[in-house]
């Protein structure tokens, strides 16, 4: 039967001094963010391509990553990647956290942009071949930038996914906003406190980057 | 037929792809093996990086106004790297993977009122020990559990340690492999903190732990210790294995802050050696 640890009457002034505690860590857990989040555009939309007009080798590759990767919780490829950043990239720390929430972003875009591609229909690389165009080309300037303009919404999700998954990284070494939240909580022994700042925190961040993009949807949107 | 073909020659693919990751990244691991003696590495670097688990008043927690690391562990760790000539760069992480961490590579070294145990020296080297301390039992405050003797009373309580200490150890080897206690009567969590909560909430009867981060508990929690326990278990800091010149030169610099009495002076600091004395 649940009980509350203790009378839990708000802390208001540890609650101040837990986001001002916190609050030197946004910028860990935005660069996590932004990090990852570009990368895995990136090699996402690459993998995307892949699956869709690459050949038969480079199309089962690109699908088996991201069926492998999407198999495994977030938490499990961050460890494994923690334990290889080292020995086989030479790097460590928050680096490794990167490469780790970006392995796994990456076969989440990879889907969001596959899913777009495959909306757009057969129709615009025929148009885009008969006027003369190479595939690339055609890859390049008229699919490409329909796909990203189409994806907005689907990623502006996962925008919120990766940033809320960066909290993962913690486990590892990385002195982000969990983090941080953990230890004020653990020095004042008030941990509910601590994380309700950390939540206000995160709920900001993500309600912004929805924000932002939501207008970049509405802006960008394509005209059918 | 023709679908069985194909999807056999699928997944024939997608194996041969698995096999050249897993031997992409043994090649590396293998030709990454080690950087050749870390002591040189880091005099260097003029840097130490130290890994530990910010969450264990009073050897290791962070300061709230100065946002430093702070504690017994801590300020022992900044002696010795003030003798080494560098800094100290730390790393806050779960306890869990903090010894993991020596053997990814990712830190140089380990402290955390982490007891030497025949178990942890296969995966890190550890220094001579610096500080011992006994164990504590901890109860709620008020309440009606009363434990003289953990091999006798554990069995019959809901007890709570801290994933991969010593503690978490010894209920395992001697009470629940020994069958004389439920697994299920255990529970193990990533941070001590996490143990007291659920001790006050009434979830556990007693939490098992470090005798002076017990007494640290017992200021801001109501909870008491019931009994300390005496099983004298030293406390190390660990490097990677084969590191055996920076182990050496960690127990030369330990011995010179015995010997100067830094150590007992930071003891008195965080009031560790008072909870080695009331615990007799």
């Amino acid at each position: 039967m649940f009980r509350p640890a203790r009378d839990h009457r708000l802390d208001l002034s540890l609650f101040l001094r837990s986001l001002k505690f916190i609050a030197p860590a946004i910028k860990v857990t935005v660069l996590l963010t932004v990090f990852a989040l570009t990368f895995g555009l990136v090699f996402g939309l690459a993998l995307a391509v892949a699956r869709v007009y690459g050949n038969r080798f480079a199309a089962t590759a690109a699908g088996a990553y991201s069926r492998v990767v999407r198999s495994l919780p977030t938490l499990v490829v961050l460890y494994i990647f923690y334990n290889l950043a080292w020995v086989a990239f030479r790097v460590g720390g928050v680096a490794a956290a990167v490469i780790a929430l970006t392995a796994c972003t990456t076969a989440y875009q990879s889907e969001i942009f596959r899913g777009a591609i495959q909306s757009l229909g057969t129709g615009q690389m025929a148009a885009a071949r008969s006027l003369g165009m190479s595939r690339a080309t055609a890859i390049r300037s008229v699919i490409i930038p329909q796909v990203l303009r189409l994806a907005i919404p689907s990623w502006s999700n996962e925008a919120a996914i990766v940033l809320k998954d960066s909290s993962l990284a913690s486990a590892v070494g990385t002195t982000e906003v969990f983090r941080r939240a953990q230890q004020i909580g653990a020095a004042n022994r008030d941990y509910l406190t601590a994380f309700l700042a950390a939540g206000l925190i995160y709920f900001c961040l993500t309600f912004i980057t929805n924000r932002v993009l939501d207008f970049g949807h509405k802006r960008y949107k394509l005209k059918t | 037929m023709e679908g069985g073909h194909t999807l056999s020659k699928k997944y024939k693919v997608l194996v041969a792809l698995l096999l050249a990751v897993v031997l992409v990244f043994s090649v590396a691991a293998v030709a990454g093996c080690k950087p050749k003696n870390a002591l040189q590495a880091i005099l260097k670097a003029k840097k130490i990086i130290v890994g530990t688990s910010a969450d264990y008043l009073p050897f290791e927690f962070v300061d709230e106004t100065t946002g430093n690391y702070t504690g017994f562990d801590v300020e022992l760790m900044e002696l010795i790297a003030e003798k080494l000539g560098v800094t100290v760069e730390w790393k806050d992480m779960d306890f869990l993977i903090v010894l993991n961490s020596l053997e990814a590579g990712q830190v140089n070294a380990a402290i955390g009122a982490m007891s030497i145990t025949p178990e942890r020296q296969e995966q890190a080297l550890f220094s001579n020990p610096y500080w011992e301390s006994p164990n504590a039992v901890l109860v709620k405050k008020d309440s009606t559990v009363t434990v003289t003797d953990p091999l006798v009373d554990f069995p019959a309580l809901l007890i709570g340690v801290q994933s991969g200490t010593i503690h978490e150890d010894y209920v395992k080897t001697q009470l629940i492999d020994a069958g004389l206690m439920e697994a299920a009567n255990l529970s193990s969590y990533p941070r001590a903190d996490n143990a007291i909560s659920d001790l006050v909430a009434g979830r556990l009867d007693a939490v098992y732990m470090d005798a002076a981060a017990a007494q640290a508990f017992t200021e801001k929690y109501p909870v008491v210790i019931a009994m300390v326990h005496k099983v004298e278990s030293g406390m190390g800091i660990a490097v990677m294995l084969g590191e055996q010149e920076l182990i050496d030169r960690i127990n030369e610099i330990l011995a010179q802050l015995m010997e100067d009495g830094s150590i007992e002076t930071l003891a008195d600091k965080y009031k560790i050696a008072q909870t080695l004395a009331e615990g007799g």
